[in-house]
């Protein structure tokens, strides 16, 4: 089910108060409520991909009361590596069997071996790489004794499947997201009127922003040979505010809707285009991915401690672990060297966290230097995401070397005035809410009763007259 | 406990409150504001023939003589101020539903004619123009831009929100969202002028190019003209109850015949057995390239050739 289908209009009001009148008495049954109501709502596109969420939940349940009972070292680790196993084992098998089959053909054609293996014929169960990882990280934290395992089965299954944030995240840690399941709920006013807000601004972001963009994304991507320099900038550049949009859309409804439970989910992304340089853009991209790998790979390898060399190394291995998380092609692979390349520099000048704070805050304009910083940032990360969205190594170079032509300095042949000034409304009300959790969250500070319900009925309104209602999926459920 | 359930139940209700009475508020303004962008268009006084808007001029209790209803072959017939002209040599009132600019296929048509009964309003004769590709287009039938020239009206929404179609939603939401956009409020009255443009000879490669636009690619796709031609029945069917005669006309070509032209005909036939109707296949009635602006268009001159010649003895 997509959150801006009409199915999900109808289910979530629908789940919304038998949550509230029926099951608040008891919190197993909001509990179970929460379960039944994910797995509908997964269930809404393949019915038989739940056996895996449910496999996986059993899996790791069982794993962590066993991991609580066992003191043995070596079944504690074999324990840990059988969830790991299973859990990776169905990544593997559903989104990477197909991609390492291929390459090892080619790499043994490349050496004259013709070698006959079979690919799979499977699709990509929706939201496999979240919520893997969100298992994941129970067992993980289990094992390393950060975290008590749970004996209620139906508050982990709830963890497991928790609708908001099932198919595309936030990527919850057990140890914060967990105990919120050991605790009724209380239906709290201004925590429901804010989700409610996020909400709306989410549908802002992915109906209006990213579909709009989405379209002539599609259009120039998908014809580039025929456009000119100009007109493949624009196709970058909307791309860019396209998987914003899309995610953090996806993301701000999420947590929204999460609120509307009475649950709080992480802050998944904080004005990353306002970044000053790509480490401060990485502290606020999908935060959730980020510091899952920073927590349970980067760190354990070493981290940025440690010899240089071995610096360069846990950078590009975490890079390119992120890169290869979002989906099993090279364009990916070398989407997430490049941000490594970019990231290098800043690190080992040991200048990573110089930018701490959102950039200008307290007040309305950025100094010069910042603004510079800022837009280098968004020019190298706009640059990479050519990468992200090419259909393969050689489109990305071809579309590059377009850019990089003489054809830059003719006139755009596709010029999308309506977008443009869509674009510009929205990075406008991002800046002003740059300080916030999500861009329009200080409204609620504001008394004046009719500047509140103006805005809200404003974005309303344009969703409706400009948004894109044709139900297009959100990137993020790709990956 | 009971206060906490008072508690409950009162922030409850007072953001469900909220939360209808912001819905109900976007909801309100929206519709005024689509009904005065609908008043402001429609008070330039469009017509039949200045405009490729069936709801601008329909009206209520209207009674006509002549009906024309298909895609832009059917159109034709009234615009450039054709329409005029037909209604002279016809010497009839006549009105004209059909959609071109590959907005609408056979379930639209059938959709504006039960509305135009809806609307109370009658007619004597319906000349329903079956250019072959309108059956087999996979395209037409999921045109989100059909509506798009159409003023907000409450009536006719909600009797499409019943209707069932593919692609409705986005059909819908096109529809409305048209109607903040600047084109919708600086939509003028089409061209009087006519059309005389005309051809000097067949241009195959044109042909090819313009059939292939028209069934989108090579294929004829049966399944499709199944469904279309089932549609056209029911059409048939709503003509016949509301006592109204209906002729199924193949029109002319300057090609001749169309890709699935004997489907078409064979359809018709059945139709003619079946229900008593006046069949008539003109494809290949008009072969003059002078008298067409385009290879399947007919031209102005074109238009009176053709009225003069083929409907009017019909029509009479």
């Amino acid at each position: 089910m997509l959150f801006n289908s009409l199915d999900f209009a109808v289910f979530i009001p629908v789940v919304f108060l038998l949550y509230w009148f029926v099951a608040n008495k008891n919190l197993k049954f909001q509990n179970f409520l929460i379960v039944i109501s994910s797995y509908i709502f997964y269930g809404w596109w393949d019915w038989c991909f739940l056996s895996l969420i449910v496999f996986s939940t059993l899996i790791d349940y069982y794993i962590g009361l066993f991991l609580s009972k066992e003191e043995n070292k070596f079944k504690r680790k074999l324990f840990l590596w059988t969830s790991i196993g299973v859990n990776l084992g169905f990544l593997g098998i559903f989104k990477y069997y197909n991609f390492f089959i291929d390459n090892f053909i080619s790499a043994f054609l490349f050496f004259g071996m013709k070698i006959n293996a079979n690919t799979l014929n499977v699709i990509l169960p929706v939201g496999i790489s979240f919520y893997t990882f969100q298992t994941l990280s129970y067992t993980i934290d289990v094992y390393k004794r950060k975290l008590e395992p749970t004996k209620d089965i139906i508050a982990f299954s709830a963890f497991v499947c928790f609708f908001p944030q099932l198919v595309a995240g936030p990527i919850e840690r057990a140890t914060d997201f967990l105990p919120q399941f050991y605790k009724k709920r209380k239906f709290n006013y201004s925590k429901s009127v804010d989700g409610m807000r996020q909400i709306l601004w989410g549908l802002f972001k992915k109906i209006v922003i990213a579909d709009n963009c989405a379209q002539y994304v599609d259009e120039i991507f998908n014809n580039s040979a025929e456009y000119n320099g100009s007109t493949l900038v624009i196709g970058a550049l909307f791309f860019t505010f396209q998987i914003y949009g899309d995610f953090s859309g996806y993301s701000d409804i999420a947590i929204g809707t999460s609120k509307l439970f009475g649950f709080n989910l992480k802050q998944n992304f904080n004005s990353p285009y306002f970044s000053r340089d790509i480490a401060e853009f990485w502290r606020r991209w999908h935060i959730s991915l980020s510091t899952w790998f920073r927590d349970y790979l980067y760190i354990p390898l070493g981290g940025s401690r440690g010899r240089t060399w071995e610096k360069v190394r846990n950078t590009f291995i975490i890079f390119i672990v992120s890169g290869f998380w979002h989906g099993a092609n090279w364009t990916f692979i070398i989407w997430g060297a490049l941000n490594a390349v970019y990231f290098l520099p800043i690190l080992l000048t040991n200048n990573n966290r110089r930018n701490l704070e959102i950039v200008a805050r307290g007040k309305f304009l950025p100094s010069i230097k910042e603004l510079s910083l800022m837009v280098l940032t968004f020019g190298l990360t706009t640059f990479a995401w050519i990468f992200f969205r090419a259909e393969n190594i050689g489109h990305a170079t071809s579309y590059i070397s377009e850019i990089f032509s003489g054809s830059l300095f003719t006139l755009p042949k596709i010029i999308p005035k309506m977008t443009i000034i869509l674009l510009i409304f929205f990075v406008f009300i991002e800046w002003l809410g740059r300080e916030g959790k999500y861009a329009i969250e200080s409204i609620k500070y504001s008394k004046n009763i009719l500047i509140r319900f103006g805005l809200y009925i404003l974005i309303g309104f344009l969703i409706f007259i400009f948004g894109n209602f044709d139900e297009t999926e959100f990137i993020y459920f790709a990956f | 406990m009971k206060l906490n359930l008072f508690i409950l139940h009162f922030n409850m209700k007072k953001f469900l409150l909220k939360t209808v009475v912001i819905s109900f508020v976007i909801l309100v303004l929206t519709t005024l504001v689509l009904l005065a962008s609908s008043f402001f268009v429609k008070s330039k006084e469009f017509n039949n023939y200045t405009s490729e808007s069936n709801l601008l001029f329909l009206q209520e209790n209207y009674s006509y003589d002549v009906l024309f209803m298909g895609i832009s072959h059917a159109r034709n017939f009234s615009r450039h101020r054709n329409h005029l002209r037909v209604e002279k040599i016809l010497d009839k009132r006549i009105i004209n539903i059909g959609q071109g600019g590959g907005a609408c296929g056979v379930n639209e048509q059938f959709f504006y004619l039960d509305y135009f009964l809806y609307k109370k309003n009658c007619v004597e004769k319906i000349i329903y123009v079956l250019s072959p590709p309108m059956l087999f287009s996979q395209t037409l039938p999921i045109a989100s831009n059909t509506f798009d020239n159409e003023i907000f009206e409450l009536s006719f929404l909600w009797r499409y929100l019943k209707f069932e179609s593919e692609n409705k939603k986005a059909r819908i939401m096109s529809y409305l969202q048209t109607k903040f956009h600047h084109t919708w409020l600086l939509k003028k009255p089409g061209t009087l002028e006519s059309k005389d443009n005309f051809l000097s000879s067949l241009d195959r490669k044109a042909v090819k190019k313009g059939q292939n636009l028209a069934y989108a690619g090579d294929d004829l796709y049966l399944n499709q003209f199944k469904k279309s031609t089932k549609i056209v029945e029911q059409t048939i069917k709503l003509a016949i109850n509301a006592n109204i005669e209906i002729i199924l006309l193949i029109p002319p070509a300057l090609f001749g015949k169309w890709r699935g032209h004997q489907e078409t005909l064979n359809f018709m036939e059945s139709m003619e057995q079946k229900y008593n109707l006046k069949i008539i296949d003109c494809s290949e009635s008009v072969l003059d390239p002078i008298l067409y602006y385009d290879s399947h268009h007919l031209n102005t001159k074109g238009v009176v050739y053709f009225t003069n010649k083929y409907l009017k003895p019909i029509i009479k």
